[in-house]
């Protein structure tokens, strides 16, 4: 299992410079007027869009229509893209803008509307670990502990949800979220101190041993 | 709490929320969100190709209907001899910062020989500067030379005033022929 969790590691150490520098030549295309090239983009990234922006809005539609802007926000600017950063990290900065302002009009507390979860969850270790009956999370279904997590995940505040979706769901990197969130590192992992913490208290019935 | 029991509560909760990464959208999802994509795509590639053209007829009414290409002719015409006045306005302004930047331009000018120059006949009432073009070269200088040394700038400022003395007809120096 360590094997293969090393070699998942090294394929996808390997495989991002070619993704990146594949995007470029995409981006290329696309800025000549090729919107077949800006298609291709579309694909390759917006599952992990929508889902960043899903676990922040809570709301399948918002979620869709949010995605669906920062994409074609992305299109009509993708003239005056410079190549600074990353595509992806471009088009994730765009889609994070929108979604803050977004949720700074939307006053109301969204409903959350849960997702299926993939099958190849059974393979997670995690998963078998939290599933198994010698975890604190033991005795409770895990379903219920998810829907107590989305609802928890609504108390925070937009910028301590966001540093927890980035960070501990997406798995992005300290300095990535500082870059893409315009802050310094030090607050991004202050952010992350309290939304755990805050997690942890309405958490508190699961998490305790 | 103990920071022992503090760090395995953040584990949990961090490997809690790491199965979220698994939570998926439904399978629809992909195809809706692409087909959806492309109509959006569609409707900005459609406003790139007739955008001006249909906020033309947008602003023009429908009575003009007939008139609008003449009428386009003529805001396209007037935009051109707009801009054509702007460039020899900025180029005659231009032309005097260089003048006054010329060496001739000194804090104690040399008057020229001759009769002595006659008082301003209107009493308290402050002369205006004869041309607009005087006026925005002052201001354009103002500007530029905002960025330069104070000693400078203090020393082209009394320049100004003998400009502007000149600009009055209070004297007649070398700096008068820039009028």
């Amino acid at each position: 299992m360590a094997n293969t969790s090393i070699l998942a590691k090294v394929s996808e150490l390997t495989a991002a410079p070619l993704r990146e520098s594949a995007d470029a030549a995409l981006v290329r295309r696309a800025q000549k007027g090729d919107s077949r090239a800006f298609d291709v983009l579309v694909e390759r990234y917006h599952e992990r869009v929508h889902a960043t922006v899903y676990h922040m809005t809570g709301n399948r539609e918002d979620a869709f229509d949010l995605t669906q802007e920062a994409f074609v926000k992305a299109y009509r600017s993708i003239r005056f893209f410079r190549g600074q950063s990353s595509f992806y990290t471009w088009v994730y900065r765009i889609a994070v803008n929108r979604t803050l302002n977004f949720l700074k009009k939307r006053n109301r507390q969204a409903a959350y509307s849960l997702e299926e979860l993939d099958t190849t969850i059974g393979l997670d270790e995690t998963y078998r670990e939290l599933a198994s009956h010698d975890t604190p999370v033991r005795g409770a279904k895990l379903n219920e502990l998810g829907q107590r997590l989305n609802e928890a995940l609504q108390k925070l505040s937009n910028n301590h949800r966001m540093v927890v979706t980035l960070h501990d769901i997406q798995g992005m990197p300290h300095e990535q979220i500082a870059n893409l969130m315009r802050c310094s590192m030090g607050t991004v992992r202050s952010r992350l101190f309290y939304a755990r913490r805050q997690l942890q208290a309405y958490l508190s019935d699961f998490m305790k041993p | 709490m103990k920071p022992d029991s503090d760090e395995k509560e953040f584990e949990t909760l961090r490997k809690v929320l790491q199965l979220k990464r698994y939570e998926r959208p439904p399978t629809e999802f992909r195809s809706d969100f692409m087909a959806e994509f492309r109509r959006r795509r569609a409707e900005v590639d459609e406003q790139r190709r007739h955008g001006l053209w249909r906020l033309w007829l947008w602003v023009t009414p429908d009575w003009a209907g007939a008139m609008r290409n003449v009428a386009a002719a003529v805001v396209a015409l007037l935009l051109c001899a707009n801009l054509v006045v702007l460039h020899h306005q900025r180029s005659a302004s231009q032309t005097q910062i260089a003048a006054i930047r010329a060496p001739t331009m000194t804090t104690t000018p040399v008057r020229a020989k001759g009769p002595d120059p006659v008082p301003w006949p209107y009493g308290s009432v402050e002369p205006t500067p004869k041309n607009v073009a005087f006026a925005n070269s002052y201001l354009l200088i103002n500007e530029y030379y905002g960025q330069v040394d104070p000693e400078w700038s203090d020393a082209l400022a009394e320049s100004f005033d003998l400009l502007f003395e000149a600009a009055r007809g209070e004297w007649s120096g070398e700096t008068s022929s820039l009028f």
